[in-house]
């Protein structure tokens, strides 16, 4: 048993995490594509940091930090004292680069605020006004964790007691926008479907974008039934209660319960008769898909009996065609396992047939940017490969009627997002705008003549409100094509080029319309017409061919399926006719927004900031007492990071200098290839591995590098120089040198997680190390060792899992490797089997067993979810000279994960040595994710 | 000799010499080792006669800073002036008491397990609100400082006292009248609402706002309610009398001059965000601080707002006016002084943190305590 403090030092020195998976066995990787040149920027209470190309973009977002913070401190009466790191990036595709926080971050996220050092960071999606709402919606986080510490300090509490995540996310976005249709959309929906989580049921729905709404939806009926002011009541109250239930009582004079009752029932009063008007998708249309996520149909022209969509039904995102009649599916591209098509973006793009309909156009993230990719249908290969230097992010490609040219709304380094048209042959794209405006979803006329596409390049734009709009390509003019306080988005021709048909949620609720262009008495004009009356959303429309019939993405019980719809486009009931104008050049500008905040530019500083220091003592009965402190320091960006260690050993018996622990590492992030480099003092008693008293003091430096070649591919290499003395009184002889340690390996992580461990995709590695007496040369030893991980998604919940492991050292003091225990080998003592070479095969089969389990208790309900079993059947050995029989065991397990790395698992296993089968049942018991 | 020393008040006594001191400090000490026994001093209040009395010529800028004094927590309302002893309450419980002329520290004590109003001084009684096990509003002897009597409740807001009736806000709602002697419960009247502010108190009338947004006169004989205003919001503000009408503030910012007679709004007006707790009204101003940053001045017969200052963080410290003076004080760590008539500046001193406790002018000297537990007094040497 190693002493903690030791065992901390040990992990820095030879374990340090970096982002992603670098410097560990597995794990993804964060790539830095891109290096920037980081200058800062400071207002009146931000510092904002940004690189060259954002500079427009870091003004904007430190005249709008200053209005949102000056916001803030009305509705919360309070003020922050300390100055409020911004970090911006002009695009997502950067901001997934960020060392802040070492998590990797998914699409879905538009910005966090993280606490150790309070600081935001946050990408431009393409929307100016969205970005804003972000902003402000981080800054609700910084505000709301600055008051409740400053209100818990001010009266003497010293734990910190957080915000549910629920309330503090739903109140970042009751503070930062209005109640948008989204919100409508998945609250009536839940109601609809039952899967509305009550306030005491929140953690079922922890964390996703349903908790957000439910949540903004519980601050507005709060301000409603307590008035507005009882947020920053909640907030000076924040002491005076552990829990948030009790602090509600005591500023409200109402329970949880009763409120979270009446929450409940307001909701059903306000929604429930809307279904007298509309109705669910499925009870209008026709379900054609069934399984997963499906959204952004696509059709080739005169093909009526299939469609190509984007599809999500076990982990990774494809393009597939399905057949309109029958449940034949065809994967086309498969996305998200390989560095060519990272991500496909399935929520913010949508794929575009030829009009021969051969090839298939779409964007998907390549090697740090966007590609804008051409299939070959017939050939089922990828066509053409386009990326440009200075479009970093590729939305919605569109075929002209040629099928030579493709317009696509693209985001430059700036953040600037405009729509470009490219012709294939030589792929130079030129831009139809140059502008602040976010001009997206462009779909090319059957004529060839115009571009419809959605923008908020019009007064209620400021608000982040779309309209429609036609590029006339021959007067290189912009036409408005509808007009009003809503969002209108999607558009698609029909193929004869008279009707487009569009998503809106001008009736509240995104509803799918059509507009009709004709000439009127006064000039062109456009008609537009409702189609549907769909309960829960529907967006995505496109016309099959001869336009009666539709397409489109329904939201429905928590999910996107395909729908088909007949519809009637020449009913001439119901049209608003509105002109077609040509639409202002600038509708509204960044301008007129400045404040009179004071804005200073200084170069960016690598000052080092205290992340987390801690110290620790720990007991050991054998050992004795140990203690000591741990600190880690970084840099604003967290691309430089300390990790220091010190400690000793306060029961030895040698001298003071004898006892003592020393580590220090340092990473560099900030480049694509990471560097890790430290020293390291180590002196310690321990039972070694194999349950022997050993001694060990080690002396040295390490550097190691890691190179990623994408986010699932790298290769490690590390060297550490150090002396050693090891005292194996097992063994009765005592080893001393100077030794080089170095491996090299090569790491492959596509693996798709739940909260218990992998359940698809794969991943391996393999390397070789050595030891060398650099004093004489002398080799110790060579090892060679290799990982490989495979899992099988049977069904959206039931997996197969196989790992195949085999190490074999050689040399004069070769490496022992062991089997036994939860991890390799079960129903075998741990480390009970060992030797100088390994094998290892696991096969598990892992499926759900309890999805909610509650236990009662006198003090209240414990709540566990996501119970799931595994049956198994290992085989393994570990031996050094000979190899013995095989040692195998089968059996049954429970998982439950409890948070992060704390999966309970609990394996009863039978051993085997294939020929006979043992009568006991021997149990495992482990923390820690599956394999 | 202890008592007497501290009950001393003479206006020669702006400055006390060494030996005076280290007099003091001796005695404290003695008395302290003899009497208490612990680390803790202990002291008593001032004579009730000389309490709130304000004897001094007005403080006008520029002040100069007489002393300043560290305390245990962050304040908990003002500072209270009592004859020569300056005490202010904190966050943790504890009152300080200070030399109110040479700022000399004469001891701290624990006053109860969770106090959480602002005290005040009623007669011989120090009142506070606990929220300890026992929750109530506890009257202290102010001499011996040992609980006299203690009502059952959550009295988070100060009391108003008239004669031997004290009226105190139960922040669930109840509008409770006692006798201050002993506490029994005169009259008790449900608000209908939780209540955030404290109430007020004219010749017979108690008024007070709620949550929901009802103002409420009630009688002070009889308790019976004699008319209610819907302001639509919760009332955020104790209300400000003057003759014959009040001045209430809402949550939005809302501040309204209301008749006390009938309960009829006479003007309102709109700042831009929440209003400080304590309004002031001095010759021809009605001042409100608010979280917008600025202090305003408002016309008292119509509501026009007269001026603006802006001060550089949120205003949460209530202000106080002398007759030609608004004293104010924000979170951008600056106490101001501006000119009553037109807002303009007069004089700022710059403090070690920001103000959230209210201004306190009395005895012809400005107090104010910071978060960073600092407690500041100013005046004219």
């Amino acid at each position: 048993m190693h002493s903690s403090i030791f065992y901390a030092a040990l992990f820095l020195v030879l374990m340090v995490s970096a982002a992603g998976g670098q410097f560990s066995s597995f794990g993804k990787n964060k790539v830095q594509y891109a290096e920037f040149e980081w200058q800062k920027m400071e207002s009146e209470h931000f510092d904002i940091y940004f690189f060259a190309a954002e500079e427009e973009l870091a003004t904007y977002a430190a005249q709008m930090a200053e209005r949102h913070f000056s916001d803030l401190e009305k509705k919360f009466a309070h003020t922050v004292q300390r100055r409020v790191p911004l970090v911006i990036y002009s695009s997502h595709i950067y901001f997934e680069q960020t060392n802040i926080i070492p998590n990797l971050l998914p699409e879905g996220v538009a910005g966090f605020t993280e606490y150790l050092k309070g600081r935001v960071a946050m990408p431009l999606s393409g929307s100016l006004p969205d970005f804003e709402r972000v902003l402000h919606h981080e800054l609700v986080h910084v505000f709301t964790f600055d008051r409740i510490a400053r209100v818990l300090e001010q009266h003497g509490v010293l734990d910190f007691r957080p915000a549910p995540l629920w309330f503090s996310e739903g109140l970042a976005e009751y503070w930062s926008s209005g109640w948008a249709s989204f919100g409508d959309m998945v609250i009536r929906d839940a109601l609809f479907a039952g899967r509305l989580a009550s306030i005491a049921q929140m953690y079922y729905i922890n964390g996703t974008y349903q908790m957000y709404k439910e949540g903004e939806s519980i601050c507005h009926f709060m301000a409603d039934r307590h008035g507005r002011d009882v947020f920053e009541q909640l907030f000076a109250n924040w002491w005076r209660g552990e829990t948030f239930a009790e602090i509600f009582r005591i500023t409200t004079g109402e329970t949880l319960e009763t409120f979270d009752k009446a929450w409940q029932y307001n909701l059903r009063k306000h929604y429930l008769p809307d279904i007298a008007g509309s109705d669910p998708p499925s009870e209008i249309a026709t379900a054609r898909t069934k399984f997963g996520f499906n959204v952004k149909p696509a059709v080739a022209p005169g093909d009526s009996l299939s469609f190509y969509h984007f599809r999500n039904d076990q982990g990774y995102t494809q393009i597939v065609r399905s057949q309109i009649d029958s449940d034949e599916t065809i994967t086309v591209v498969e996305g998200e396992r390989l560095p060519v098509f990272e991500s496909l973006h399935p929520l913010s793009t949508r794929p575009a047939l030829s009009p021969d309909g051969q090839l298939l156009a779409f964007a998907a993230k390549s090697q740090g940017r966007d590609h804008l990719y051409i299939w070959d249908i017939g050939q089922e290969d990828l066509m053409r490969d386009l990326s440009f230097a200075e479009i970093v992010a590729i939305e919605s490609p569109s075929f002209a009627p040629n099928g030579k040219e493709l317009v696509f709304s693209g985001s430059d380094k700036g953040g600037l997002t405009d729509l470009y048209v490219v012709d294939l042959e030589d792929a130079r794209p030129k831009a139809l705008s140059r502008d602040l405006y976010h001009d997206r979803q462009p779909d090319w006329s059957p004529d060839g003549k115009r571009i419809v596409f959605s923008s908020d390049r019009w007064v209620g734009g400021r608000q982040g409100r779309y309209n429609l709009f036609l590029y006339d390509i021959e007067r290189e003019q912009i036409l408005t094509l509808s007009r009003g306080e809503h969002n209108d988005v999607q558009p698609r021709w029909s193929d004869d080029g008279t009707e487009i048909v569009f998503s809106s949620d001008r009736d509240t609720m995104y509803n799918i319309y059509s507009v009709r262009l004709e000439d009127g008495p006064e000039g062109e004009r456009a008609g537009t017409r409702r189609l549907t009356r769909v309960l829960t959303g529907a967006f995505d429309p496109v016309l099959m061919p001869g336009g009666k019939r539709l397409l489109f993405s329904g939201y429905q019980s928590g999910g996107f399926q395909i729908y088909d719809l007949d519809v009637a486009l020449n009913d001439s009931s119901a049209v608003d006719w509105q002109p077609i104008e040509k639409a202002p050049a600038e509708p509204w500008s960044l301008e007129g927004l400045s404040s009179e905040s004071r804005i200073a530019r200084r170069p960016y500083e690598r000052k080092m900031g205290l992340d987390i220091a801690q110290s620790q003592i720990s007991q050991d009965p054998e050992f004795g007492t140990s203690g000591g402190i741990q600190v880690a320091l970084s840099d604003v960006l967290g691309n430089d990071q300390y990790y220091f260690v010190l400690s000793h050993i306060a029961g030895s018996r040698t001298g003071f200098f004898d006892g003592l622990n020393v580590a220090l590492s340092r990473l560099h992030l900030g480049q694509r290839l990471n560097v890790v480099w430290g020293l390291f003092r180590l002196n310690d008693r321990f039972s070694s591995r194999f349950g022997r008293f050993v001694r060990e003091k080690r002396s040295g430096v390490h550097i190691g590098l890691s190179y990623p070649f994408s986010r699932h591919d790298r290769i490690d290499t590390r060297l550490s120089l150090r002396r050693t003395e090891i005292d194996r009184q097992f063994e009765g002889r005592k080893l001393s040198g100077w030794l080089a340690n170095n491996f090299v390996s090569y790491t492959h992580d596509s693996s798709i997680w739940i909260p218990t461990g992998p359940v698809e995709g794969k991943r391996y590695s393999v390397g070789l190390s050595q030891a060398v007496d650099f004093k004489s040369s002398r080799r110790f030893n060579i090892t060679l060792f290799g990982d490989y991980r495979h899992y099988f998604r049977l069904s959206k919940r039931i997996a197969l899992a196989m790992r195949f492991m085999g190490r074999r050292s050689t040399g004069a003091v070769a490496e022992f490797f062991s089997l036994g225990g939860s991890w390799t080998l079960r129903g075998y003592p741990w480390r009970s089997i060992w030797g100088s070479k390994m094998l290892l095969f696991n096969q598990e089969l892992r499926f759900p067993l309890v999805d909610r389990l509650s236990i009662g208790f006198p003090f209240g309900n414990m709540d566990f979810s996501m119970f799931r079993g595994a049956l198994f059947l290992d085989a393994g050995n570990a031996w050094n000279d000979r190899f013995g029989e095989w040692n195998g065991a089968f059996g049954a397990g429970i998982r439950l994960p409890l948070g992060g790395v704390f999966v309970f698992r609990l394996d009863g296993a039978r051993r085997t040595n294939f020929k006979s089968v043992g009568s006991d049942t021997h149990w495992d018991f482990f923390f820690g994710w599956d394999f | 000799m202890f008592s007497a020393l501290l009950s001393k008040r003479s206006p020669s006594h702006y400055t006390l010499g060494f030996a005076q001191i280290a007099r003091h400090m001796i005695e404290l000490l003695v008395y302290g080792l003899l009497f208490i026994g612990c680390s803790e001093k202990v002291f008593y209040l001032e004579a009730p006669e000389f309490h709130g009395a304000i004897s001094k010529p007005d403080p006008e800028p520029p002040l100069q800073l007489l002393w300043e004094r560290k305390i245990d927590g962050p304040p908990l309302g003002g500072a209270l002036f009592a004859g020569s002893l300056v005490l202010q309450l904190t966050t943790l419980s504890t009152l300080h008491a200070f030399d109110r002329y040479s700022g000399l520290a004469l001891g701290k004590q624990k006053c109860g397990d969770v106090v959480c109003s602002a005290g005040s001084l009623a007669g011989e009684l120090y009142l506070l609100g606990d929220l300890g096990d026992k929750a109530g509003l506890r009257a202290l002897d102010r001499k011996t400082m040992q609980e006299r009597w203690r009502h059952q409740g959550f009295f988070c807001l100060a009391p108003e006292v008239r004669g031997d009736t004290l009226l105190a806000i139960d922040e669930e709602g109840a509008l409770d009248a006692l006798d201050r002697n002993d506490g029994r419960l005169l009259w008790q009247l449900e608000l209908g609402s939780k209540v955030r502010v404290g109430p007020s108190l004219s010749q017979d009338l108690v008024f007070a706002g709620t949550v929901k947004g009802d103002l409420i006169a009630v009688e002070l004989i009889s308790g019976a309610e004699r008319w209610r205003l819907e302001l639509g919001e919760s009332s955020r503000s104790r209300p400000l009398i003057a003759e014959d009408r009040l001045f209430v503030s809402t949550a939005s910012g809302r501040v309204v001059a209301v008749s006390s007679d009938s309960g009829r709004v006479v003007w309102e007006q709109f700042l831009g965000g929440l209003p400080t707790e304590g309004l002031a009204l001095g010759p021809g101003v009605l001042v409100v601080g608010c979280v917008d940053r600025n202090i305003y001045g408002l016309d008292p017969e119509t509501g026009v707002i007269k001026w603006t200052f802006a001060t550089g963080g949120v205003v949460r410290s209530s202000p106080q006016v002398t007759s030609q003076t608004v004293y104010c004080a924000s979170s951008d760590n600056y106490l101001y002084a501006l000119e009553l008539a037109s807002g303009h500046l007069l004089w700022k001193y710059r403090l070690n943190g920001p103000i959230l406790a209210p201004v306190v002018v009395a005895d012809g000297v400005v107090s104010v305590a910071t978060e960073e537990r600092t407690l500041y007094v100013f005046g004219h040497r």
